[in-house]
């Protein structure tokens, strides 16, 4: 089973992203609710792919993704956030997200984007 | 404190377009027919709109955040503390009446509310303004509607008697719930990016 991490700031959202990705073949080794406690996470749980809130405190998604991206090139990081702003997708594409979902997000979009990023696709 | 009135026709309309998005992103949120309704854009006395706030004795929980990019601003959306239970319920689609208690998944339900509201709302003016505008995290607060409205107005200190309000009305899965919705714009950076779109035009 691929290994995620799951990073948002409202708990609500975790648990939802949860529910829709026990539907299938990953396994959720944990969660995060800001970009500093992602970092942390990442080096301890070595997950096969994150998906990234952008609006958190302490730090945000794009910075926590640099960060992720600095001490693991090969990371996978899926950007969700509600942002749907082309200097936002540029922002995250240079800091090394492998794809980006608009939220609210469908169900099925998550499992494809999951699974086609873990595949290297 | 004065605004043009073609400035308040453009605002008008941008809003009406983002409260659109909104409503899509509102309903596909919570599973839900939901429309969000515009009902004024206006210049109001802080006075008046606080007395209106502190007459509603109701326990609200609110999501309160700044907008910052092509102008400044802040949102407030604010909803009684039995409408968020019940907007809980169709965000974790829970069956009517399973969530009791205001728990951290009613302040999860509200902050993500808040949240695609502002990114909808960002993302209507982004594209209309050509540039960024962004949601900062939610504050979630839980209390009567007079104190958060004050906190929202107080925090950084306002210099004039008047205000930019934006009032909505919400409308859930055949739900009247009475929400709250205020956009509180900084006129002075906001007039600069109206008159940039005007100039577009």
């Amino acid at each position: 089973m691929k290994k995620v991490l799951i990073v948002d700031d409202a708990s609500v959202v975790r648990l939802m992203i949860k529910k829709v990705l026990m539907q299938s073949d990953f396994e959720i080794v944990g969660e995060a609710v800001n970009g500093i406690d992602a970092l942390t996470k990442y080096k301890s749980l070595r997950p096969d792919v994150v998906t990234m809130d952008i609006t958190m405190p302490e730090a945000d998604g794009i910075q926590a993704t640099k960060d992720i991206m600095a001490f693991d090139e090969n990371a996978k990081v899926v950007i969700m956030s509600g942002i749907d702003q082309k200097e936002m997708l540029w922002q995250a594409i240079k800091a090394g997200a492998a794809s980006y979902i608009v939220k609210p997000f469908e169900n099925d979009r998550v499992i494809s984007t999951l699974n086609e990023v873990t595949a290297g696709k | 404190m004065r605004i043009p009135k073609e400035h308040l026709k453009i605002l008008d309309i941008i809003i009406k377009m983002s409260m659109d998005n909104a409503s899509r992103s509102f309903s596909k949120t919570i599973k839900r027919a939901a429309l969000i309704e515009l009902v004024k854009t206006e210049l109001v006395d802080i006075s008046e709109i606080t007395e209106e706030m502190n007459n509603d004795l109701r326990e609200m929980v609110a999501s309160m955040l700044r907008l910052e990019g092509s102008f400044n601003g802040k949102l407030l959306f604010m909803i009684p503390l039995d409408g968020a239970l019940a907007l809980q319920d169709f965000y974790m689609q829970q069956s009517s009446g399973t969530s009791k208690e205001f728990d951290e998944f009613t302040e999860g339900t509200v902050q993500e509310i808040g949240n695609i509201l502002a990114s909808s709302i960002g993302n209507s003016f982004a594209s209309d303004l050509g540039s960024e505008l962004l949601p900062t995290p939610p504050r979630v607060l839980c209390d009567f509607a007079g104190t958060i409205f004050t906190s929202l107005i107080f925090e950084d200190g306002i210099n004039n008697d008047k205000i930019l309000l934006t009032e909505t009305k919400f409308s859930l899965h055949n739900t009247e719930i009475d929400c709250y919705f205020f956009l509180l714009p900084d006129l002075d950076s906001l007039k600069e990016s109206l008159i940039k779109l005007e100039k577009s035009f």
